[in-house]
């Protein structure tokens, strides 16, 4: 246990992330229990509007739980169990987004004005970066991805698949400590699916963190463990080990 | 910083028309305010060199007052008329009248000599043997006309320093015939150069006797004019007090009632000017600064859309670590380049107007006060700031989730 809590990355214990619509109360997580170490690679299933996405909101700190204790890298993202409330303020949850989180979207989300290279750049931006070294690393990270020579290219000027691999060069340019996949395939056919899933599955051989959001079986069974989620609960979580076992 | 205004830039370029129509507000707004006070100030500035020149000891008096204001043309002109025997009564009575002259100068004309002539723009002036002396002119060669030219109506004249180079070179002019349009004079005077701060040659003139202008250019004297010299600048309160009395006397205007004539001195023009000038300028300001508050308004408007058209792009921006202090920035900067571009064109149109006043309109050079720039780009930073910050403040408070998913 000990020698492991080092290599805990994110614990939750029992989060909810509640809506209130009018009288409606939704409970998008409805008490999610769930540990991640370093290294680990995860597919998250479940129906539509099981909590997906809200679960990776949540573990990318681009939203907070109403309920449960929130740990990222043994620092307190929130802690709403006690009387006493701990919250990470907004600054604070943008510099872990920005240092610490590499997000992968369904839709991209590139800069429509920007570049290649640009894109890549932004999240060094906010970082803080300076520029020669954050030339060096973008060009550095498009590498990675194998876009080196469309670096001066606008999004509109990609394909699918090569806009997700800018999307991914992105994700990857601050050397975060994990990377969260929301249906990263959603918008791409199923030979350029392959081809991302094969960066990410490098990505996870080169040690890095993955959790990866997904409808088809035949992509979730790259990861070594599959979590799946239904009403805002873990229904099942299973290690590849234990299938093998 | 500098990646904030880089983008700003890059996001304004790529809305050109509507980037520009937005800044056409500010581009009107400071091009009327700067160009309006450059033109202010160059005619305030011209309209004093002008006077400066007739020095402190002369005053006028005429039938219309120096600035006209106002629809009351027809009260000065059913004044009766100056006649040149005025001058003449006024220095022979006046104690504290050194000389006085009659004087109108309504022509620019061409002057000949032989095969030579001038450039078409000599002021031509019909005056009394006064003038030299209230002018306080010297004579370079010859003799000033007298007393009695005037009354015989000789056609004698003295010329300035600009005209006697144009038509005689190595020659005596003293006894030389010249022509005036069809008329025919004898030169008895050349005049030195007269001293004098104004932009344009003093010495571009040919001084006839008042008579024999009236004879042959204007037989009206709706517009003679008097101009008389105190015996020092210190006396010239008193001096204005007896030309006061000396005229009303003479043209019978019965005690009580309000003078027919009007009485002024370069000093009094110069306020006159400057009061009105003022008015205009305060009008312009104000006009032009609430131009620039609606055109700040469009900024506000124009800013809005923005950044409902670049929610995702916010969003995105969250994601990857953009505090929301960066995106307030991002939007603010945004608005001021917009509005401060508008300035930058604003001041050039300015510029412009002002060399083509400079160019166009004779004795006056426009120039641009450095103040009027400053207050320009001051107020149009203030403008973008205040009227982007209620959009940046909007875009930077985005919930980065719903502005992800905004369609
Ligand atoms: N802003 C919101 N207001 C109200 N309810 C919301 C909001 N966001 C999400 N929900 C609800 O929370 C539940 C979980 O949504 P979530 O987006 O996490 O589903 P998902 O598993 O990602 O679905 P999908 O596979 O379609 O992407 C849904 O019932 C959804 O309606
Ligand atoms: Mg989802």
């Amino acid at each position: 246990m000990t020698v492991d809590s080092n290599n805990v990355l994110i614990n939750f214990n029992d989060i909810y992330r509640t809506y209130y619509m009018g009288a409606e109360v939704i409970n998008a997580l409805n008490g999610v229990s769930l540990e991640i170490r370093k290294n680990e690679y995860i597919s998250i299933m479940g129906p539509s509007g099981s909590g997906k996405s809200t679960l990776m909101n949540i573990i990318g700190c681009l939203d907070t739980p109403t309920a449960g204790v929130y740990q990222f890298e043994s620092q307190v993202v929130c802690d709403l169990t006690g009387d006493s409330i701990v919250k990470m303020n907004d600054n604070e949850l943008a510099k872990i987004r920005n240092k610490k989180i590499g997000f992968v979207f369904q839709t991209f989300n590139l800069l429509p004005r920007a570049t290649a290279l640009q894109n890549v750049e932004l999240p060094l931006i906010y970082a803080g970066i300076p520029k020669s070294e954050r030339r060096e690393k973008a060009m550095y990270s498009l590498e990675k991805v194998g876009l080196l020579d469309r670096a001066t290219h606008k999004p509109s000027e990609l394909s699918g698949g090569q806009r997700q691999r800018v999307a991914i060069a992105r994700a990857l340019v601050n050397s975060p400590s994990i990377i969260l996949a929301d249906e990263p395939t959603g918008n791409l056919d199923s030979e350029t699916s392959k081809e991302i899933m094969e960066f990410l599955d490098e990505l996870h051989s080169q040690n890095n963190t993955v959790i990866l959001v997904t409808h088809e079986p035949d992509i979730a069974k790259h990861a070594a463990r599959v979590i799946q989620i239904l009403d805002g609960k873990i229904d099942s979580d299973i290690r590849k080990a234990d299938l093998v076992n | 910083m500098i990646d904030y205004f880089r983008s700003a830039y890059h996001s304004l370029i790529s809305h050109k028309l509507r980037s520009a129509l937005t800044i056409l507000g500010i581009f009107i707004g400071v091009w009327a305010i700067v160009s309006m006070q450059s033109i202010v100030e160059g005619f305030d500035n011209s309209i004093e060199k002008t006077m400066a020149a007739y020095g402190t000891e002369t005053f006028f008096v005429q039938k219309f007052p120096a600035i006209m204001m106002g629809h009351n043309w027809r009260k000065y002109a059913k004044r009766k008329d100056f006649e040149y025997e005025d001058a003449y009564f006024l220095e022979e009575t006046g104690q504290y009248l050194r000389s006085v002259s009659a004087y109108m100068a309504n022509r620019v004309q061409t002057i000949k000599y032989r095969d030579r002539k001038t450039s078409p723009e000599v002021t031509v002036v019909g005056s009394t043997a006064g003038f030299f002396t209230t002018n306080a002119t010297t004579i370079a060669t010859g003799r000033a006309f007298t007393r009695q030219d005037a009354d015989h109506r000789n056609n004698v004249a003295v010329i300035g320093m600009d005209v006697y180079s144009e038509l005689f070179i190595f020659e005596e002019p003293v006894g030389k015939e010249i022509s005036i349009g069809s008329e025919k004079f004898t030169v008895v005077g050349v005049l030195d150069p007269m001293p004098g701060g104004s932009f344009e040659s003093q010495d571009n003139l040919i001084i006839i006797p008042i008579t024999v202008y009236q004879k042959f250019y204007d037989r009206s004297s709706d517009s003679m004019q008097l101009m008389l010299r105190a015996n020092s600048s210190y006396v010239i309160s008193e001096a204005m007090d007896e030309a006061i009395s000396l005229l009303r006397i003479r043209r019978k205007v019965p005690p009580g009632e309000e003078n027919d004539f009007e009485l002024f001195t370069g000093d009094s023009i110069i306020d006159t000017m400057q009061n009105m000038t003022g008015y205009i300028q305060l009008a312009t300001l104000g006009i032009a600064g609430i131009s620039l508050i609606v055109a700040g308004i469009g900024i506000m408007n124009i800013m809005l859309v923005s950044v409902m058209e670049r929610t995702r792009e916010i969003g995105t921006r969250k994601a990857v670590g953009a505090k929301s202090a960066a995106i307030l920035w991002q939007f603010l900067i945004e608005a001021v380049i917009l509005s401060e571009f508008g300035a930058i064109i604003g001041v050039a149109a300015a510029f412009a107007t002002a060399w083509l006043f400079t160019t166009l309109v004779p004795d006056m050079e426009a120039v641009i006060p450095l103040w009027s720039i400053i207050a320009a780009f001051l107020y149009c930073s203030f403008i973008g700031i205040v009227f982007g910050f209620f959009p940046a403040k909007k875009a930077a408070k985005l919930d980065p989730i719903e502005a992800l998913r905004y369609e």
